[in-house]
């Protein structure tokens, strides 16, 4: 088996979830300028809940992760709805700061329910693996994958192909334009941040099933793991964090079989400050243009 | 301004500085009788590795609620402090400094890191308060090691390596993460290996962090080895052994960690059998036990709403007991508030054996690791533990 090509396979596996994670993060910034951390708190919340149903109620994976996706979607549109769009109109900057205080109230409201010790999960997915071209896949990189890439094509769907999409994007493309055309500012945004929940949410699950184990601190960090494929990809970006993901989880592997694991978190962000010096707004992002 | 706007303006002064003196006393009071000793504990109570940080804490608590009850009201009783150190050695060192110089600790623990250790060591040895750490990597005359030293692992794991591989010189993959005190097993390991005709054919590190095990578990396929040697996080334990088992590789696992990633350990599906759990400070504790000892142990930790298990009993809450116990020797034989080079001289003479619990735990002044023995056992059928041999540990 070649250490190289089973490192593609494992940056595919990894890459998709950063998309997903990233999706979510791009979705919500398309929608109101807004960079929101409180992500790696949906996470938690979508993982643990995805861990309750599956341990508690006996439920499959697949209704788990659904039942989680729906759950937290309504969890984040209510926080958008009660919480943020009371602070909306101060400047984005300070909203994202507030973000990161939420994310921080999930965690410690997880950590009072569930405790601070990594959960391991029940084997709910077959431990095979499937060898191809002398690689092997596990069923579970297989799965999670394609629960990653239907993720995605359904969010991207929802924003092409629906009444609710089409206004998120009149609302991203020209925002005061888009309120003057009569769309409502406030359900877009709501809008947007139950998407973002559920991709949140999914991307926590998938997380969990792949590493066989919820964890209360791995998974939030997962959020900042993945911070430098969105940065890659562009911050709008919903559909380049996907290539971002694979670009930036490939990078990840190739350091660590080349130079080894200590320069990979170097590595890492050496890119993502290299990218920003010479294209700002990422691969796929927007530029902002002034007319001068 | 008058003499009597200016008499009346002192006294009023003076009665709020007599308030201020007074409030602070009577709450501290009333917590705290006035020669309590002060613990603190420093360690990490947020962040990756916040389960060793709250299971320290616990261990405390429990030790120091048993003992308090124990020293009737005319005895020292000791208040706890404890401070988050947030995984972040910046933080560790300064929480060091406010627990011994703001909140006068006499002794403090924590530091699950030993890089947090490190940041706090400078701190505690110039103003010469001891300080046990979970992990030590560099010696100190201050420093006192709390937990299984996994550097004194090395002899243990290659004399399990061949017994559990059957082989005398087993081929070895070493995979740890990235702490200053498993690198340094890792590279002693190798030296070790090669000394003793064994091979090391892959020698890996793992971030705390890490989202993907895919090229470290690959490159272990790609070595084709006998035995696996593992320090690591139980969540990383489970991820990578199920890759492993996928990728058709069952050899046993040494997990060095074992005693203090119980929670991950005993919840490893029933079907793994290639996973060897080692103990580097006491045997595997029982809940069932009768030995006086692990009673007095498992009591004190029901007495902080802890309900006996396997889990709950073993690893770092055990190990900070016993640390407990150990600086209150030398605390009752110092007398009150006694810290510095009398304290430290008395802990060096620290010596003692709590039956079932632990044996031969001493502090020498060239030695600050109390334990001599690492304890291999073999997992099986979810919780079945089997003691599969008792090896010596060497610094």
């Amino acid at each position: 088996m070649s250490v190289a090509a089973q490192a593609v396979e494992g940056s595919i596996a990894t890459g998709a979830i950063y998309g997903l994670v990233g999706s979510g993060f791009a979705v919500i910034f398309r929608a109101t300028k807004v960079l929101s951390f409180t992500q790696s708190g949906f996470m938690l919340v979508g993982a643990f809940t995805f861990y309750d149903i599956i341990t508690v109620w006996k439920l499959g994976f697949l209704l788990a992760i659904l039942i989680s996706a729906a759950a937290v979607a309504a969890l984040s549109a209510l926080v958008y709805f009660f919480v943020f769009a009371r602070v909306a109109s101060s400047a984005a900057f300070a909203t994202s700061i507030a973000t990161i205080g939420l994310a921080g109230v999930f965690q410690a409201i997880i950590a009072i329910k569930f405790g601070t010790t990594p959960l391991t999960l029940p084997l709910v997915v077959s431990s095979h693996s499937y060898k191809f071209l002398g690689v092997f896949v596990p069923t579970v990189d297989i799965i999670s994958t394609v629960i990653a890439l239907i993720g995605f094509a359904l969010l991207l769907m929802v924003l092409r192909f629906t009444p609710v999409g089409r206004r998120m994007e009149a609302v991203a493309d020209n925002a005061p334009l888009a309120v003057h055309l009569g769309v409502s500012a406030a359900r877009t945004s709501t809008a947007a941040w139950a998407l973002a929940g559920a991709t949140a949410a999914v991307a926590g699950s998938i997380f969990s099933l792949r590493t066989f184990v919820v964890d209360p601190a791995g998974t939030s960090n997962l959020a900042m793991v993945a911070f430098p494929a969105i940065i890659l990809a562009g911050m709008d970006s919903v559909g380049g964090v996907l290539l971002g993901g694979l670009i930036f989880a490939g990078v990840q592997n190739f350091v660590y079989i080349v130079w080894g694991e200590q320069w990979v978190t170097i590595a890492s962000f050496v890119m993502m400050l290299a990218l920003l010096g010479v294209r700002p707004s990422g691969f796929f992002g927007t530029p902002d243009a002034v007319r001068l | 301004m008058g003499n009597r706007t200016f008499r009346a303006g002192v006294m009023v002064a003076s009665a709020a500085i007599l308030m201020a003196a007074w409030v602070p006393s009577i709450s501290s009071g009333a917590t705290a009788p006035a020669k309590a000793y002060t613990w603190g504990i420093n360690a990490e109570l947020s962040g990756p590795v916040s389960y060793y940080g709250t299971q320290i804490q616990t261990g405390l608590k429990a030790f120091v609620k048993a003992a308090n009850a124990n020293v009737g009201k005319k005895g020292h009783k000791t208040n706890l402090v404890a401070l988050d150190n947030q995984a972040s050695g910046s933080q560790a060192a300064t929480n060091q400094t406010q627990l011994i110089t703001s909140n006068h600790a006499i002794g403090t623990f924590g530091n699950v890191l030993s890089s947090d250790c490190q940041a706090a060591t400078g701190i505690t040895a110039r103003y010469k308060v001891p300080m046990a750490c979970l992990s030590v990597n560099t010696p100190n005359p201050w420093v006192y090691d709390l937990g299984d030293n996994n550097g004194t692992s090395t002899s243990a794991d290659l004399a399990a390596a061949a017994k559990v591989s059957g082989l005398s010189n087993p081929k070895i993959a070493v995979l740890v993460i990235n702490t200053l005190t498993d690198i340094t097993m890792a590279s002693d390991l190798s030296i070790a290996a090669a000394a003793a005709g064994d091979s090391v054919v892959s020698n890996q590190q793992l971030s705390l962090s890490a989202t993907d095990f895919t090229v470290p578990v690959a490159n272990i396929v790609a070595a084709k080895p006998d035995v696996i040697v593992m320090s690591a996080l139980g969540t990383q334990l489970v991820t990578i052994q199920q890759q492993l088992a996928s990728s058709g590789v069952t050899v046993p696992i040494l997990f060095v960690d074992g005693s203090t990633n119980m929670p991950q350990v005993v919840s490893l599906p029933s079907t793994v059998t290639n996973v060897y759990p080692m103990f580097g400070a006491t045997p595997l504790i029982q809940p069932n036990s009768t030995d006086k000892y692990v009673k007095a142990y498992i009591k004190a930790l029901k007495g902080v709403g802890v309900v006996p298990s396997l889990v709950s009993l073993n690893g770092s809450v055990a190990n900070v007991y016993l640390s407990a116990y150990a600086f209150s020797l030398a605390q009752a034989k110092c007398g009150s508030q006694c810290t510095g080079p009398k304290m430290q001289s008395l802990l060096d003479q620290t010596k003692f054996s709590l039956g079932a619990l632990v044996s031969n735990y001493s502090f020498t002044p060239t030695n600050h690791d109390p334990f001599s023995k690492w304890y291999v056992y073999h997992l099986t059928a979810g919780q079945h533990f089997t003691l599969v041999g008792t090896y010596v540990a060497r610094q």
